[in-house]
Parts: structure tokens; sequence; C-alpha cells
């Protein structure tokens, strides 16, 4: 939520400027040194005012709409968690993941499943459009 | 905002963060291609991502200087609206300003600054290399004239260039190619002044124009729109009150078209039939005339219907009738302009018309003298004209040319001179025909990228700021003439520095509340003007053409102007309100002389004057005199990038460049018409020109529309017989069960909209912000010849006749879809693509949709567009968003691939959105949370959206008023669109 | 039947040989015709490919008319179907002895015409490559065609049908396939053999094969009734003035027939010729034929007089408008050579000569043709192209060279098969006109399957 800071607020998550990775990982430099690699890459991109290129793991087509506020008000308010720990529950534990993989696959029928059990609309133009 | 380096890389993120412009899957076949993700190096502080963030600025596309709201979603202009607070525009904008958007992204234009070499070639040159090259042409251009040329500037920027243009011995003139010299002139003939009064449409009783289009060109279209619908539109303004409206002219055109009577007059004659009128009021005292009208006398019984009529072409009785209602309207407002003010005897129209306004008393109350426009201090074509000579003669050294496209609109004589200037640099950010004169091109920021002001009238300053970074290696003009003029700072700097004197301290928050409200608004005091001595004003209409001559009529077209418009595909796209031509230019001919001259629609017509000579398309239609032939300006461009290049034929070249008796310029020209036997087929989305009595319009006597009750159903369409009572109750009930499925807080909504055609003016904004909200295609002038338009929204224009069948207006009904409760397209749809959503829209998966068209066909409102191609291809033979136009997709509709149906859903986006954020905040959706794009553009505000099932919502008020109906009700689809009926002020009105 | 028997010289064997003849070695004029075939099947898929990679824009298609050439040909095809069951299996029932020289062509006529038909709605969707959503299977997005659309009926209408008429043409073929493959040699006698499914004309075999065959046709007969009514109502079930007619049905399966009975005609005289089958395939045979196109065709012009009636009568103006239109509207050429080709012509027929004179009917039954495809044409492009609810819509609508080139490619594909079918199997059932044969001297065959 720090990271993604619009994710509770608006439909898309975005992607953090290098400004806001820096800001943690000034101080924080990684225990292992595997981290620590990872982690200076990010610095040396900061230096050189270079972004780098992450690449896209979760990834909708582009007609499909996933308002992320409501996914995570409405979990939030289902399952009675707080906003963060929402996020898991499609992304799963990330931040425990030393590189980010899909835990979902992100396909039509899970998404339908999830919506069933929930009991909230499966109405086409809910998604599409 | 950030450097430009960064710009690039965050250009880039949008590429892959703009989740909904990517196509529906490119085949369906084949994994999903490696995306990678650039983030921004430092957020910007006024972006969220999946937010939309809005800033007020100003309309540049002509000098009414509407104000804007510009959606910005992850740093790309998506949206162009009306900005609520502006008193000029009122919230609404016109097709010109949605447009604007597509000249901020459009792929022709000039992407850095250019320098002609030896060769004679354009080749691209740095910003300090061509400034210091510039600097020293203006050394040593001193004292042998150096000229700026500008658009209608009355502004900060304005302002600057004429401080320089004294520091350096120049001198600024500027230029609209349909100036408004004649008002002037007649304003001095008449008052002695020589400035624009504004006019106030809203509390008219009566409106007369003389040729003045002021529903689509003349001087502020979107401000006296809506002010005229309000005192026009049955019920508009006041209760149960209608301003009639009569048009004269020879021909009808987007405004004529709107008028209740249409007066064909012999072209150049308005004047004596102002006079006529004036002369009856005042013979008659049907009004109380001002005591100094008394000189008049002499003048006006020169101008008795009597004398005049004939010459006129109408019988008298109708001057006279027209001088009465005029007159007891009590109210009554002539305009005079368009046409009517550009013969050559213009300004005595102009002059006559302010005369009849003097003695009906109107002067004051509804012309204000006071509130002046500010194209009235644009330089007159007079001025142009001595420039033009001095170009000749080698008296120009340095000519500048910003915002102005003279070599166009003065076709061949501008540009001779032209290459007779030593040294030519044009502002232009697209290569039009003037910059391609030029030896230098330094590219302005488009409007959207600039800081800049203006006055568009007294009492008013229209502010623009930057809403997005620049696209282009473009430089504001502003900061190149600082530079030139050897001053430090931005033309921010100095705009700031305006303001600032006088406001101290509280400076910073002037400024932030003015760019957040788009400017200062204020009223001026109404100044009194006096008649002047008019005893010897000479009305006569110029001599008729000769037998084998033709009059020939050259009107601005109402969408691209004065050919401003030709590069953006929207407007190219866009049908004509009159003629519905798209794509190229036409001559309008009358059937009989059609007959007579064995023409059909499309042969070519060769009109040659005494100027020049080009070949038109017939169109055949009884809106012009027959012995009229009448064609727009706007196409024939030899540059000004792909859209507009090579296009049709340009009308200026029939045109002279001699300035009349007033400084202005005659727009009615006689010339030879000869038929050359080739023949096109015309590109017009008009099928029928007749609706037939297929219930599509449906339209009012005013008598019968007063006497109507609450309650009332005075168009006996059976919604349900009898017999289908049964199946359409257990077809709701299984409506209902669906609904179950939807989980929208509270009841179900059934959104709905309700278009009163008593206020459409058929003016196509609404056409234009369907385009720019959902991402439509424009196909180009080969497939919209085959009928390929995407249109989700087309307005059909019905001509109303009178008994002989001669129209007397039109019915403009806007058809889209209708989103039937009972919807012919949904049981045919194999799979489901096209079905019933629970808030009662008629969904269309485009995801799902394989393209069977079964849906099409079973529609009869056939509002229904398949995309044959695949619009969005790279480099495809009819790709409609090449880079960087694709920047304004909007990210929150599908881009349709090839093979897929698609339709308007009510902008299910907007609708969506607006239901995510209520539920963010736990409450329901209001009424007017919902906002559609054809709603929120609409000038003359003919259409309302809304949940039905709400009683207390717009929509359900306006979809009980007894001028409501269905479009083919009897076919029991229960659309979810009441049309109010259209009301004339014939008693007995016929139409199609 | 029995006063129609052949004449004496027409023995058992004679049948036996001179059909087995006609899978003799392929003449030059066959192979010319094949080649041909070939040719205009290459220039469909051609322009398949090209219809995929740009899309149907390609094809004439404006807005509002969404459907034309190809669901024209799709109709007309399925049309042409029609007759091969018919013949096969009512005429089967009804016992009438002159079907057993023409069904077998009727038959593979019919199977190879559905399966031109079927490519049809695949061609002209949108987007091809989705095909399959229009099939119901389960899946994990819970998604299901809806059979409330036509197009679904459709589907399996289709499908049954070409499943049957396919079963039936096979089991007919059987003792047939049998009798060749006592005369053939190498690679078609193992071809014969395996495909005759070991028949021995064992009386066994014989009582469980009519049974069987008895009951297929019992199964084939209401399918040619159910087939086209279900293709008529795509249009039916619209809203469409111009389709929206209870008519349509009995309409549709008449023309059907009609159109069927008519390339069967067609396809026979140059076989008959090609083969020297005149003593098999008798003018008797034609004459039948003639008399139910001269039936069917009846049923059609007078369908054509109600729609009109219904038209005018029902006092609608919009299907007053769509039928005006149809008459005088941009389209008047394509209704009038529907009415004169169907309407008029089979009114010839009602001579005698003309019924038996080969000549006379070849030339007929070309132009019933012509006028069927035309009035599928008129029916689907002008209905939509007239649009009487929105006459601000309407358009006129010109085929391209798309909409030719899928057509011929049809073509192409439709006579490929018949000639390799032709070809390679008796196109005229052995053992069927043996029975309408009177029972001969056993020692005077042979050969043959008995």
């Amino acid at each position: 939520m720090y990271c993604h800071y619009s994710a509770s607020i608006a439909s898309e998550p975005g992607i953090p400027s290098l400004q806001t990775c820096i800001g943690c990982h000034q101080l924080v430099g990684g225990s292992t040194p595997s981290h620590q690699a990872e982690i200076r890459k990010v610095r040396d991109a900061w230096r050189e005012r270079k972004p780098p290129e992450w690449i896209r793991i979760h990834a909708l087509p582009g007609f499909v709409r996933f308002p992320h506020m409501r996914h995570i008000k409405g979990l939030g308010t289902s399952l009675g968690v707080e906003a963060n720990a929402t996020c898991a529950t499609c992304h799963g534990d990330v931040k425990t993941m030393p590189q980010v993989s899909l835990v979902a696959t992100l396909k039509m029928g899970w998404c339908v499943r999830c919506h069933v059990q929930n009991k909230v609309s499966r109405d086409c133009s809910v998604c599409h459009y | 905002m950030t450097e430009p380096i960064n710009r690039r890389r965050f250009l880039k993120v949008l590429g892959v963060s703009g989740a909904g412009a990517a196509a529906v899957s490119a085949c369906g076949i084949g994994p999903e291609p490696t995306e990678r993700l650039i983030p921004y190096l430092i957020q910007p502080e006024d972006q969220i991502p999946g937010l939309a963030t809005y800033y007020a600025t100003t309309c540049r596309e002509c000098a009414a200087g509407c104000g804007l709201h510009v959606r910005v979603r992850e740093g790309r202009a998506v949206k162009l609206e009306g900005n609520p607070d502006s008193p000029i525009n009122r919230g609404r904008l016109c097709a010109r300003g949605q447009a604007g958007i597509q000249g901020l992204y459009n792929p022709d234009r000039v992407a850095r600054p250019m320098v002609r070499n030896a060769g004679g070639a354009f080749e691209a040159i740095d910003w300090d290399g061509a400034l210091q090259r510039l600097s020293a042409k203006v050394a040593e251009a001193r004292g042998k004239g150096i000229v700026f040329l500008t658009g209608a500037e009355v502004s900060t920027f304005g302002d600057l260039v004429d401080e320089w243009m004294r520091q350096v011995g120049g001198r600024r003139l500027s230029y609209e190619a349909f100036g408004f010299d004649a008002l002037r002139a007649g304003n001095r003939l008449a008052f002695g002044t020589s400035s624009l009064p504004t006019y106030d449409f809203a509390n008219a009783k009566y409106v007369l124009s003389f040729g003045a289009d002021f529903l689509d060109t003349w001087l502020s279209p979107v401000e006296f729109q809506n002010g005229f619908s309000r005192a026009h539109a049955f019920d508009g303004g006041r209760p149960a009150s209608m301003a009639k409206f009569v048009y004269v002219g020879p021909r009808m055109s987007l405004t004529g078209m709107n008028a209740d009577e249409w007066v064909g007059v012999r072209p150049g004659t308005e004047g004596a039939l102002a006079l006529a009128m004036a002369q009856v009021i005042v013979s008659r005292r049907l009004a109380a005339v001002p005591a100094d009208a008394g000189r008049l006398s002499a003048l006006l019984s020169a101008h008795t219907p009597r004398t005049v009529a004939e010459a006129i072409g109408i019988e008298q009785n109708v001057i006279v009738r027209l001088a009465t209602e005029f007159a007891n309207a009590r109210g009554g407002l002539a305009v005079a302009g368009g046409m009517a003010a550009q013969y050559a005897n213009g300004a005595e129209i102009a002059a006559a018309v302010n005369i009849l306004n003097y003695v009906a008393g109107s002067v004051g109350s509804l012309v204000k003298f006071g509130a002046d426009l500010a194209v009235g201090s644009a330089g007159t074509f007079a001025d142009v004209a001595a420039l033009t000579a001095d170009m000749e003669a080698g008296k120009v050294g340095l000519l500048f040319v910003h915002g102005a496209n003279p070599a166009y609109s003065l076709p061949g004589k501008f540009q001779q001179a032209l290459s007779k200037v030593a040294y030519k640099v044009s502002f232009s950010s697209y290569m039009d025909e003037t910059a391609a004169g030029c030896d230098m091109i330094l590219p302005d920021h488009h409007p959207l990228e600039q800081w800049a002001d203006s006055r568009p009238r007294a009492g008013v300053t229209a502010f623009q700021q930057p809403v997005v970074q620049p696209v282009f290696d473009t430089r504001q003009t502003g900061d190149v003439v600082l530079r030139l003029a050897g001053r430090t700072g931005t033309f921010q700097d100095y705009l700031q520095a305006k303001y600032r004197t006088g406001r101290g301290t509280g400076f910073d928050q002037f400024w932030l509340d003015t760019l957040a409200t788009g400017g200062v608004y204020g009223d001026a005091p109404t100044r009194a003007v006096r008649l002047g001595d008019v005893s010897n004003l000479a009305v006569a209409a110029p001599a008729a053409a000769n037998s084998e001559q033709q009059d020939v009529v050259v009107f601005p077209h109402p969408v691209l102007h004065d050919g401003r418009g030709a590069n953006k595909p929207w407007l190219q796209e866009l049908p004509d309100p009159v003629s519905k031509i798209a794509w190229h230019s036409w001559v309008e001919v009358h059937p009989d002389t059609a007959k007579a001259w064995g023409l059909a629609t499309g042969d070519f017509l060769l009109l040659k004057s005494d100027f020049g000579g080009q070949k038109f398309p017939v169109w055949i239609t009884a809106s012009v005199r027959p012995d009229v032939l009448a064609v727009p300006t706007g196409q024939g461009h030899t540059a000004y990038g792909r859209y507009a290049q090579d296009r049709s034929a340009n009308a200026f070249e029939l045109l002279g460049v001699q300035p009349n008796s007033y400084g202005g310029r005659n727009f009615l020209v006689s010339a030879s018409a000869t038929k050359t036997g080739e023949h096109r087929k015309i590109v017009t989305t008009e099928g029928s020109p007749r609706e037939r009595g297929r219930g599509t319009v449906e339209v009012l006597g005013v008598a019968r529309a007063k006497a109507l009750h609450a309650g009332d159903h005075p168009f006996h369409h059976e919604e349900t017989p009898e017999y289908a009572a049964e199946a359409v109750a257990w077809w709701a009930e299984q409506q209902h069960e669906k609904a179950e499925l939807g989980d929208y807080r509270g009841e179900q909504p059934r959104w709905g909209l309700a278009i009163d055609l008593s206020k459409c003016t058929g003016c196509s904004a609404c056409v234009t912000a369907c385009y720019a909200e959902n991402n439509i295609a424009t196909v180009g002038e080969d497939l919209m010849q085959r009928g390929r338009e995407m249109s989700w929204l087309r307005l059909e224009r019905y001509w109303l006749t009178d008994e002989h069948g001669a129209p007397q207006g039109a019915v403009n009904s806007p058809m889209l879809c209708q989103q039937c409760g009972n919807a012919p397209c949904e049981p045919v749809c194999p799979v489901y693509a096209a079905y019933h959503t629970p808030d009662g829209l008629n969904g269309q998966v485009y995801n799902r949709c394989v393209g069977t068209r079964y849906c099409s066909n079973n529609c009869p409102y056939k509002v229904r567009y398949f995309n044959w191609y695949n619009y969005a291809e790279r480099e495809g033979a009819y790709e409609a968003w090449p880079e960087p136009l694709s920047m304004l997709l909007n990210p929150d509709v599908t881009v349709r691939e090839k093979g897929v149906m698609e339709k308007c859903t009510f902008c299910v986006q907007r609708i969506r959105g607006a239901q995510n954020q209520a539920r963010l905040e736990d409450r329901n959706v209001r009424d007017g949370d919902i906002v559609t794009a054809c709603q929120q553009s609409c000038p003359s505000d003919a259409i309302v959206f809304g949940d039905l099932n709400d009683r207390r919502s717009r929509v359900y008020q306006l979809a009980g008023n007894p001028r409501g109906y269905h479009v083919l009700a009897g076919l029991n689809t229960k659309p979810a669109i009441t049309y109010l009926a259209r009301v004339v002020a014939q008693d007995t009105p016929s139409h199609g | 039947m029995a006063e129609h028997a052949p004449p004496s010289r027409v023995t058992y064997d004679y049948v036996t040989r001179t059909i087995a003849r006609t899978l003799g070695s392929p003449t030059r004029g066959y192979f010319l015709l094949l080649g041909a075939a070939v040719a205009l099947l290459l220039v469909g898929i051609v322009t398949l490919l090209y219809l995929l990679r740009y899309g149907l824009g390609l094809a004439g298609y404006s807005h509002p008319v969404y459907w034309a050439v190809f669901i024209t040909c799709f109709v007309f095809w399925v049309g042409i179907a029609h007759s091969g069951t018919l013949i096969s299996a009512i005429l089967f029932l009804f016992r009438s002895g002159w079907r057993t020289a023409v069904y077998r062509t009727a038959e593979a006529m019919t199977v190879f015409a559905v399966m031109t038909a079927g490519l049809f709605p695949l061609i002209h969707i949108g987007r091809q490559w989705y095909f399959y959503w229009l099939i119901p299977y389960p899946n994990e997005r819970g998604l299901w065609p809806n059979f409330k659309s036509p197009l679904i009926w459709d589907e399996f209408a289709i499908g049954t049908y070409f499943t049957v008429s396919t079963v039936f043409l096979i089991m007919g073929l059987i003792p047939d396939i049998a009798a060749v493959r006592d005369l053939a040699t190498g690679w078609r006698k193992k071809l014969y053999a395996l495909t005759s499914l070991g028949w021995t004309g064992a009386n066994e075999q014989w009582r469980h094969y009519t049974r069987g065959y008895l009951y297929l046709a019992a199964l084939a007969t209401p399918l040619v009734l159910s087939v086209h009514s279900v293709v008529s109502w795509d249009f039916a079930m619209s809203i469409v003035p111009g389709w929206h007619a209870t008519l349509f049905a009995p309409y549709f399966v008449a023309g059907a027939i009609y159109s069927g009975v008519a390339m069967v005609i067609t396809l026979l005289v140059p076989i008959r010729k090609l083969f020297h089958l005149e003593e098999i395939i008798t003018l008797h045979h034609f004459e039948n034929l003639a008399k139910l196109c001269l039936l069917t065709g009846s049923i059609v012009s007078f369908s054509y007089m109600t729609e009109n009636f219904v038209a005018w009568f029902s006092g609608n103006p919009h299907e007053r408008a769509a039928f005006w239109y149809r008459a005088f509207g941009e389209y008047w050429w394509a209704s009038w050579t529907m009415n004169i080709c169907n309407g008029l012509l089979p009114w010839l027929l009602w001579s005698k000569t003309v019924r038996t004179n080969i000549t006379a009917l070849f030339v007929i039954s070309i132009f019933v043709n012509i006028g069927m495809w035309f009035e599928r044409y008129v029916i689907i492009v002008v209905s939509l192209a007239g649009e009487p609810y929105q006459p601000w819509a309407n358009a006129v609508y010109n085929p391209t060279w798309a909409d030719w080139g899928i057509m011929a490619g049809s073509f192409g594909w439709f006579f490929m098969w018949f000639l390799l079918f032709v070809k390679n199997f008796p196109a005229v059932s052995i053992s069927e006109v043996k029975e309408v044969l009177p029972p001969p001297k056993r020692q005077a065959t042979r050969a043959g399957a008995h």
C-alpha cells in the first residue's frame, strides 16, 4: 500500500516510481547476498537516473476491467481483514517471494469462481466494456 | 512538470499502463507477449494511476474562447469537455472544440524546428541554432519592413508581440479568413462605433437572422446556441414560451435549418428587407419607437414594402407580416452576419439591421454594446490585402506568421507575394500552406501545452495552462519572442508579471483560483449607443449576375470552418449537419436548376469566376435558392497533413483578393458553371431524406403543443397490444430474476435518456464527443463511401416542408442505441455477446462477439456497427490512430478488434466508474453523477441521462412529458430513450 | 410401375456391366472437369486466406446490409441438398420404382451440398477462429451458447442432416460396392473389399439390410422437412420485414426441393451422356423429375404471391415498403430474375413434349438453379438494403471479388467431391435397379452380387 499507493483508491495500482523504491532501499540493504545484489541494481539505477525495466507478471487482457479499489474494499469487508492483507488473495504473499510469480491463473474461470463464492455480480458488463 | 528526457520514458510506460487501449486479443491465438514496465523516475504529484485529473484551460479552435476541462489520464489528455464556470460556453463544447485534442496528438505535427537549406528543402535544426540565425535576420531586416501576422489575438501574447514589433520597428497584423468587417462597418454607420456587441439570445422573444449563422460559425456559436435553445425550445427557458425564429438568406445553413420559417431572399437584398420592416414598424407605430428615429423617415419612406418587395423577391404582405410579428414579440432580436455581411453591400445591410433593432427597441436590451467581442478588434481584410501588396512590392523584409494560414485562404496571390519576401518564418505546428512557403518553421506548442490568456470579450479573461508534457520538441512562441527581444524569463513569467501588478501578496491565491476556474469572469457594463446619421444609407443590392453567369455563395464549413479543421479526422468524418456529406466539398444546386442543366447528384460542376476555377460534385437540395449555387470552404488543401492534403477543391480559389468598399471581402461571386461530365459517388450518411411517416420523428404545431396537459398522449402508438400483454409481463419477470445477478446497492436502476427534438439543432457536437469518449475509429473516405462509418450516434436530418413542399427548416433526430427493454438484438445472438444487463442496458461484450451480425440485421434502429477491418492495426491500410494519435484513446474503453460488432452502451464505462466511486463512499449513485459524453457536450442541453426507476430523476420527469414518444414503439421494443416531439411555429407542420 | 417395364435387353448382367463401366479408367474430359473444379476451389481458398488476414471488409458489405452473398450461398446449397433425401427416402417409402435409377446421384449430391453449405456460416462470421464458441461445450467460464438463437438451431439441424444422409448414402452403397468389388482389380479391389464391409449377399445379410434401410429411410424423411424449416427460421424469427413471415418454413422447403430436383436434372443429363446410361436412366425418369419440379415450382410461385398479398393486406407500412422496394427499388432486376426463372419458366413443364425433351429440361433446370439463387439473394440482401424501419439508414450493396471468390470456391468444392464420387463408386444403384427388372433365367448371369 505504500508502494502501490493508488490501489485502494483507484482502478490501477500503478508502478512505483524509482524514487519510491529508493526511499526505503537507501537504508534497507538486504540480508542475504542475493537480496543485496538485487537491491544494488536498484541503487545503481537511481544513481544513473535510469529506471529499471520490470518484467510484467500480472497482466490482464485489454478487454478486462479490474478495479483494484473495489476488490480491496469488497474483500476487506467480506474477509474482515485490513487492506494490505487483501492483496494476497490474488497476488499471493509477495513480500516473502524472492521473485514474484503468479499464484492464480488470472483467467476468467478463476475470476468467476471467486465472484460466485462471494455472491457478487456475474454480469458481463461489470468487467467487460 | 518533469524534464524532457524523462518524458520519453514517460510516454513509453503509458504504452503499457493504458490497459484499456489495448486491442481485443490480437487474434486470440498464441501466448501474450512479455511486457516490460518502465516506471517513472519521479512520480508526478498530480497524477494518480487509474484516476483522471481535470485541468481548466481555454479552447483556441476559434476566437470564441470557450472554457475547457481537459480529462488527463496517466499524463495523456484523453477528452475535452466544457468548463461549467465559463460564462461563454457554460460547460458545453462544440465538435470543433472536441477535436482540438486531435490537433495536440496530430501525427502530422512539425516535430522540431525546421529551416530551408540551400537545396530548398526543409531540414531539422536545433532551437539555439535556429534562434541565432533568426536574431541575425531580425537585425538585418530592421528598416526593411518587419511584419508579424497573427490570428485573432487579443491576449498578453498579442501585447508582447506588439511590444516587440515596436522595439524592432515592425508592425503586427491579425487576420481571420472570415472576418467581421461588415458588422463593424455597419455599426460605425449606424451607431458610430466599430466594436462588436454581444447578443442576448436567451432573452429574445423573436429571432430574425439575416444570414448570421450563430449556431455554426458566427462569433460565438456555443454561447449563442445555448442561449438560442433557451429562447427557442418549447418550454425551454421560460414557461411554455417559444421564440419564433426566422432565417433570411439565399441558402439554408445549419442555423437556417433550425428556423421556423425560411425567407430565401435574393442575395444582397437583406438590407432592403430590414429597412422595409423598420418602415412598417415605424409607420404603423408597432413599437415604442425611440424619439430620434424621426431622422430615419427619409430613408424609410424610400423603402416601403411595395417599393422593395419585387427586388427582394418575396411578396410584400410577407414583409408586413414579419415586421408585425417582430415588433409585437416585444423583444425581437435581429442579427446580420455570415453571408449577408459578406456582400459588397454587407456594411449597409448590417447597418439596416441595426436600424431595425433600434426602432424595435432591442438595442441596449438584447444587443449589448460594452461587453464587446474581441474579434471586433481583429485586422480587416483590407489590411491583409495591403500587406500582400507590400510583399509583392518587396516592401517586407521579414515576415512572421502565427495562428493564420493566409496562403490557403488567399490562394495564389498570397503565395506569390510570399516568395517575394526576403525571409519568412512560420510558427505553425503543422505543415500548412503558409508554413510550406516559409524559410523557417519554429513550431509553437499546441494550446493545450502552453501558458496563455485571451480576452474573448470585455470583462472575460480566459486562461490557458499546459495540461500535458509537450508531445514534440516544440517551443512556445511567447518564449521565442522574449528570447528574440533579448529579454530574460519565460512567457509564463511574463504572463504572471502582468497579473501580479497591483495584487501584491494576494497574487499567488489569485493565480491558483484563476487556474482552477479557468479565467477571470466578469460582466462589462452595457454602453448606450445613439443612432448616427443614416439618411443616405444605400442598401441596394449589387447588380445580379448576367444570364450566363451564376451567383455563387462561398460559405464557411460548419466544422472545417476556414480550413483549419481539415487535418483532424474526427471533423473530416463528421457529416456536414446540412448536406450530411463528409471528407469532400460540394456545390449545392436547387432541383429546378439541376433539372434544367441535366445534373445528377455527384456530377462535377466546373465553377469559373474572374479569379479562378474549381470543380465541385453536385449535391441537389431544395435548401438553396434556384438562382444561387453554394460551396463550402475548408477542403482542397495543398499541404496540412495526410488528412487534409489533396482532398477535393478549395472554394477560396473562386474569390477575389480585392477588399470592397468597407474593407471586407466579397464571398458572393458570379461565376460560369459548366458540367464537366465527370462523376463521383458522394460520401454521405443520408440514405433517404424523407422520414416517410415511419414514426422516427414527431412534430407538433406550437398551438397544439401548448394545449397539451400532463398525461396526454398525442402520439397514439400502442406500446403493448392486449394479446402481447401477458407475454411481456412474463418477460419482465424473467428480466427481474436476471437482475438478481447484479449486486449494485439498492434497487436495480434502469438507465434511460431523454432527447428533446425542439432543442436539438443538429450541430453534431455529440457525435464528435462520442468518438472521443468511446474510441470510435475513423474509417476514411473510401470506406465511408461504402457505408462503413462507425459513428454510434448519427443525426438524422428530415426536412420540414411547407404546403408547396419547399423545405422550412428540418427536424434533427439523434439516433443511437435505444437500449430496448425488449431488444430484438439479444435473443438472436448465438453467444450472448449481445445480452441484457441487470441495469437495463443492451450490453455488448466485444470479446465474446464472434461477428455473426445477426443482431444488426434484427435491429430496427440500425445502430449497430461492425469492425470490417482492424482499425487499430499499426501501419494497417485503415489505421485510425497513427502515432501519436493513439495517445488520446480512452483507457477505460476497449479498442475493438476486426470482426466484432460495437454500439452505444450509454457510456457504460462512466456508469461503472460512478458506481465504483459510490461503492467506495458507501452510498448510492445520485442523479447527475453520471453524464454521458453526448449529454455533456450538447450546447442546447437537449440530452438528459438518468435512472428511469428513480422517480426524482430529471430523465424520469422528462419521460413523462406529453410530448414524449418512443421511436417505432409499435414494435414493442420498449426503448429506454424518450424523444420529445419537435415543436414548430406553423400550426400544421408536415414532414417527410 | 410395371407398365414402365424397361427394354428386355436390359438384364441383370447388362446393368452390372454398364454401371461397372462407369468406374473404368477416366477420360481426358473427366480430368478437364476435375481440374476446373479444383482450380475454382483454389480460388476460394486464396480468397478465404485474404478474408482471414484483412477482415470481412474485403467483401461488399455495407451498413445495413450485414448478410449477403455468403448467406445466400449457404441457403442455396442447403436447398440443393434436399431432393436427395426426398428421392431416396420418401419415394422409397412410397415404393415408387422410378427412383431407383436416380437416387444414388441425388444422395451423393445431397451429402456434398451439405458439406458445402456447412462451410459458409464459418466463413461469414467476423472472427472465424472463434467458430467453436457456437458449439455447446462445458467450460470453466460457465458460458454456453444462446439456445434461443436460430443460428444455434441451424447448427444442430444441419449437423443431423449431414450425419443421417451420409449414413444413408453409405448404406445404400454396400451391395453395389460388393458387386463392383467382384469385377475390380488392383487397388480398387482392396478399396472396395474394405468399403463393402464384407458383403456377400447372403439372405441373412439381405434381410437385415432391407430392414435397416427401411428404418433409416423412415428416420431421414422428417429431416427433409425439418432442416430447411429451421434454416428458414434464421429469417422468419427476426423482425425484418420480408423475413418475418409464418409462411417461411413450407415456402423454403418447397423451394429447396424445387432447386434440389433441378440440380439433379442438371447433373444427371451429362452423367447419362458421359457414361452411356441412356437405357438405365430413361426419359421416363426425367419426366417424373420434371413433374416433381412442376409441383414444387408451383408451390414456390404461390408463396411469392402470398408474400406480396400479405404485405399489402397487413396494412403495415414497413411490410409494404419492403415489398415495394423489392419489386421497384434498386434491385428490381434481381427480383424479376427470380420471378421469371422460378415462377414462369417451370409452367412450360405442363407440356409433355417439354418434359420429355432432355435438352429443354436441362436448360430449364439451369434457369431454375439461377432463379433459386436469386430468390435467396432477394430475400436476404434486398430486405436489408431497403431498410423500411429507418429510411435514413438504407444503402445499396454491391458484391466484390471476395464475394464471388468464395462462391466460386464453393462450386469447386462441390463438383470436386461429386466428380471423384462418380468415378469411384457406382453412380446408379446396381442392386435396386435390378429389383425393378423382370426376374431373369439364372444361367444368363455370370457375375454380379447374386
